[in-house]
């Protein structure tokens, strides 16, 4: 039912404006969190901190999900250990460049964009869902002057719920479709690139969860369903977190030709 | 923004002011795209002395110097025009120079992923964006394409009921020619003789040079995104995009 549909009072509609306004600023924000490596600060600044939520927060990627926000802190800290594995050869040959936090990132890049927002606020006001587009530049630089860029290619899938009146973000799942090195043919990139091959694949980690939330062989056709669309109250089947019908191909969910 | 317990007055005005921001970034990339480079001054800046343009290698610092980076914009678009047309007389030489300006090269900014906050005094705003681009330069090989990857951070002043460009800083981290690896020197191109010319010209330098951003290589430090902005009162109370204090013209 389309929102104007909906019996609010103008106050109301002016006060879901803002809802949609403030969620876009979030999703936003926490790109310029991740390009700047500050991922605590966006769990501490962005993320759930009540105690009723804490448990069932999760963060997505194509292969799992991290449950929990200790869980989400424990990807936190395997993230830190792939960037002391990329200091690593500089600072076994650069005397100048030292082992340690203050130089993470260092020969690297990281600019994580999003555009083309789509975000529905329930009509109980209590939860919203979002989809952006997410591009962005990746880049693992080496001691020798050489470095690996890729553009990247992705979507992020988010549920926000209301804490007090602050949104904040509860599930959210990175979908990652391909990262194009700079320069070269895609027709020679590997069909199903590899760690070695795409250093975002590199980062997915250990999930709590292992799960196919993603086939980049199937394309976008299977996320149809899991667009956000207008709904009345947030029904965990149909949002982001672990439990969700969420990368189910067309014909294994409930109704599907294979059910 | 803190919008708890405004009224309804000042939550449209509020959604109203974001609204126009974005249209004047909008405004701003689009005459990138059309190269009106004169127009994006005269129209979307402010009228104060204390404008400043900050670009990697330095500030634009004043009215005068912002000006004259556009203007610069503008003449180069022309050379270009005019080489365009002794490189391609049978489609151009019968043209004028009005009706041939912008020939030759393209020029994409489309900004995107927008933090604004608009002060709590109205008075004010700021804002970032991602760049995502892609543009071409005539060398003295002929038009290159390039990708380009960068922020635009801003403060916006509101004169006379409309919002105005204060302090911009344009900051590119990439800049690397089409269908290399970004950070590798392009191969020479062979130089063609009625391009030239393009060799003598340069934009205006900062007026105030220093290093604000680097471009990214494998020995750059880790540089993160310009500083976001954060809800504030009025803009005493927040840090500015602008030229740092000390800084001076002589750097």
């Amino acid at each position: 039912m389309a929102e104007s549909n909906i019996n609010f009072t103008e106050s109301e509609l002016l006060e879901r404006v803002w809802d949609k306004e403030k969620i876009k600023d979030i999703i936003y924000r926490r790109s310029y969190f991740i390009s700047a490596n500050r991922r605590r600060e966006e769990l501490s600044n962005l993320w759930v901190g009540e105690p009723r939520h804490l448990k069932s927060a999760s963060y997505g990627n194509n292969i799992g999900y991290f449950v929990g926000i200790d869980e989400i802190h424990r990807h936190c800290a395997e993230y830190d250990e792939i960037l002391y594995s990329r200091l690593k050869p500089y600072s076994d040959t650069r005397q100048e460049i030292d082992y340690d936090k203050a130089n993470l990132g260092f020969g690297g890049m990281n600019i994580f964009s999003c555009n083309t927002p789509l975000v529905f606020v329930a009509e109980n006001g209590m939860t919203a869902k979002l989809l952006v587009a997410q591009y962005g530049n990746h880049a693992v630089g080496a001691p020798d002057g050489t470095s690996e860029v890729f553009m990247t290619f992705g979507l992020v899938f988010a549920d926000f719920v209301k804490e007090g009146n602050q949104w904040k973000i509860w599930h959210l799942i990175d979908v990652h479709d391909f990262s194009l090195p700079a320069g070269k043919d895609a027709l020679d990139l590997p069909l199903r690139p590899g760690a070695e091959d795409d250093p975002i694949v590199a980062e997915y980690g250990t999930p709590t969860v292992s799960k196919e939330v993603y086939d980049t062989m199937f394309g976008w056709e299977y996320l149809y369903f899991d667009m956000p669309k207008e709904y009345y109250a947030y029904d965990e089947r149909y949002g982001y977190g672990p439990n969700s019908n969420m990368g189910l191909k067309y014909f294994e969910r409930p109704g599907g030709t294979r059910q | 923004m803190e919008l708890a317990n405004k009224s309804e007055e000042y939550l449209l005005d509020a959604w109203e002011a974001q609204r126009a921001i974005k249209n004047l970034m909008g405004k701003m990339s689009y005459n990138y795209i059309v190269k009106k480079f004169q127009e994006i001054f005269s129209g979307l800046w402010s009228s104060r002395a204390d404008v400043c343009l900050g670009v990697n290698d330095g500030y634009y610092n004043g009215a005068s110097a912002v000006a004259g980076y556009y203007d610069g914009l503008y003449e180069l678009n022309a050379l270009i025009s005019k080489l365009m047309q002794k490189a391609i007389p049978s489609v151009l030489e019968d043209k004028t120079a009005d009706e041939i300006y912008g020939t030759g090269t393209m020029d994409y900014k489309p900004v995107e992923c927008e933090l604004i906050e608009v002060a709590q005094d109205g008075g004010t705003a700021k804002g970032l964006w991602v760049l995502r681009g892609s543009h071409s330069q005539l060398t003295p090989a002929g038009p290159v394409g390039y990708w380009e990857w960068g922020w635009f951070a801003a403060d916006f002043i509101k004169e006379d009921g409309k919002w105005k460009i204060w302090h911009l800083l344009y900051l590119d981290d990439v800049c690397g020619v089409c269908g290399t690896d970004w950070v590798t020197a392009p191969k020479d191109l062979p130089e063609m003789e009625v391009f030239e010319p393009i060799k003598g010209y340069k934009l205006p330098e900062p007026n105030v040079p220093v290093k604000l951003r680097e471009l990214y290589s494998p020995m750059r430090c880790f540089t993160p995104p310009p500083r976001m902005p954060e809800p504030y009162e009025s803009f005493s109370q927040t840090f500015s995009y602008g030229i740092a204090e000390g800084e001076t013209e002589n750097g």
